[in-house]
């Protein structure tokens, strides 16, 4: 017998399948492991963060006014709505809703920005 | 426990230390360095660094260049070297007459349909404010009368614009902004990192020790739900112009902020959108619109000399790229 050549005892299978079985499972975790790619809203005022959002915990819209800047944020994206500021861009920049996009209001020093929430974005920046 | 027994069981200890060091190995050479980012305002628009490796600060720092190109080079900033030269038609500068020498050979092989003392055009169709509107043509043919880069010209530090003339650096200030970050991080040590001035992308070094090329994602002249594809480049800039982002519409015509000087109005060269991908901020944010100004055809020479790449996507929405660059359509 193979097993008797080598000087192994019946429960040494059980050993050496453990080791196996705990070294595949070494090298497969990380590939196991899904990535949270759900959405966050940084909305920053002068460059600081005043507040983060995770939009997948939003059951409904809510909205948060930010320095004259009212921005809807849902479940899918973000957009501002209205701004006290007197070229709108902001608002007719309409909704977003991939992570890397942002709004801005410049007359306010507003900015909102997607992010994914394990930060994990498939690409680096966007060109606009 | 025989000698066989041991050495079997040797064998599978080694094998399992062997795996886990593997594992440790790769987990360790994919590990991206510790990563800071800043978002803020500067130059009118949304700028935002992604650094790896940064020493404390650097991201403001960099937020801090910006904001110091912009006092230098906007013509609405009082006191800036344009808005002096604007307005005496003589400033002293120590950033400007280099800017200029790289931006004539743009201004001459594009016919003058590129021309950095566009101003006086600029101010009367009004892109960017609440006054957008489309000129009568004796306001056009008179705004024109200025526009002529021959009459902008720089002796040593001194830089000089005829009477009447307006520079207005538009068109290059967001590219000039990321070389000039680009050169203030790796100056301060940054390993790598992503640079964003309104739109204009420059990558730099690496995020990991494994230098993975950088992927820039180029947004969708006309569909909001998806981008126009992704550049990969190991190091460098990209910069895109289109018709999309300042623009108006009157009888049906979308007319955006992309001036042809010649015609003294918006280009029609059948474009709404080119990504120029090269290795100077300045250069790729000046393609982008001496490209959009003058067509796919026409650019593709200018584009060979600076040794650019680019994306062209077409008003019937053609998609075609030129020179030598990774980019992937976006299929979702």
């Amino acid at each position: 017998m193979k097993a008797e050549r080598l000087g192994l005892r019946p429960g040494d299978a059980v050993i050496y399948a453990v080791l196996v079985l705990l070294c595949a499972a070494l090298f497969l975790l990380p590939l196991l492991q899904k990535g949270n790619e759900s959405l966050t809203a940084v909305i920053t005022l002068n460059g600081e963060a005043v507040e983060t959002v995770d939009l997948s915990a939003l059951r409904e819209e809510e909205t948060r006014t930010v320095h004259g800047c009212e921005i809807v944020l849902t479940n899918t994206g973000v957009r501002v709505a209205a701004a006290d500021c007197p070229d709108r861009l902001c608002v007719k920049t309409g909704e977003i809703t991939r992570a890397g996009e942002a709004i801005a209001c410049v007359p306010n020093r507003v900015v909102v920005t997607l992010r994914r929430a394990d930060r994990k974005e498939p690409y680096d920046g966007v060109a606009w | 426990m025989t000698r066989k027994r041991i050495l079997s069981f040797a064998a599978v200890a080694l094998l399992a230390a062997a795996a886990v060091c593997a594992l440790l190995f790769v987990q360790k050479r994919s590990r991206p360095y510790p990563m800071t980012e800043k978002t803020g305002i500067a130059m009118d628009t949304i700028v935002g660094c992604k650094l790896y490796g940064a020493p404390a600060g650097a991201e403001a720092a960099a937020l801090n260049v910006v904001s110091s190109l912009e006092n230098a080079i906007s013509r609405f900033r009082k006191g800036s070297d344009v808005w002096t030269l604007n307005e005496t038609g003589s400033v002293k500068s120590t950033l400007l007459p280099a800017l200029l020498a790289q931006c004539r050979p743009l201004e001459e092989q594009s016919g003058g349909a590129f021309d950095l003392t566009v101003g006086p055009l600029s101010t009367l169709w009004g892109f960017g404010t609440d006054d957008a509107r489309l000129p009568a043509q004796s306001e056009i043919d008179r705004a024109k009368a200025a526009v002529d880069y021959t009459g902008l010209a720089a002796d040593g530090s001194t830089v000089t614009v005829r009477e009447g003339q307006q520079v207005d650096l538009g068109s290059v200030g967001k590219g000039l902004a990321c070389d000039m970050v680009k050169q203030y991080l790796q100056s301060a040590g940054v390993k790598g990192g992503v640079v964003s001035v309104g739109g204009s992308i420059c990558v730099f070094g690496k995020k990991n020790d494994k230098g993975e090329p950088w992927t820039v994602a180029v947004k969708h002249p006309r569909e909001e739900n998806r981008f126009l594809g992704y550049v990969k480049l190991k190091e460098g800039f990209v910069s895109t112009s289109g018709d999309y982002e300042q623009y108006f519409e009157q009888g049906g015509k979308r007319y955006c902020h992309l001036l042809d000087a010649t015609t003294g109005y918006p280009a029609e060269s059948g474009l709404c959108s080119v990504t120029v991908v090269c290795q100077n901020g300045m250069l790729s944010d000046a393609l982008s619109t001496v490209c959009f100004l003058l067509g796919k055809e026409k650019s593709e020479p200018i584009l060979q000399s600076c040794d650019a790449a680019a994306v062209f996507v077409t008003v019937d929405g053609g998609v075609s790229a030129f020179g030598d660059l990774d980019f992937t359509p976006d299929e979702s």
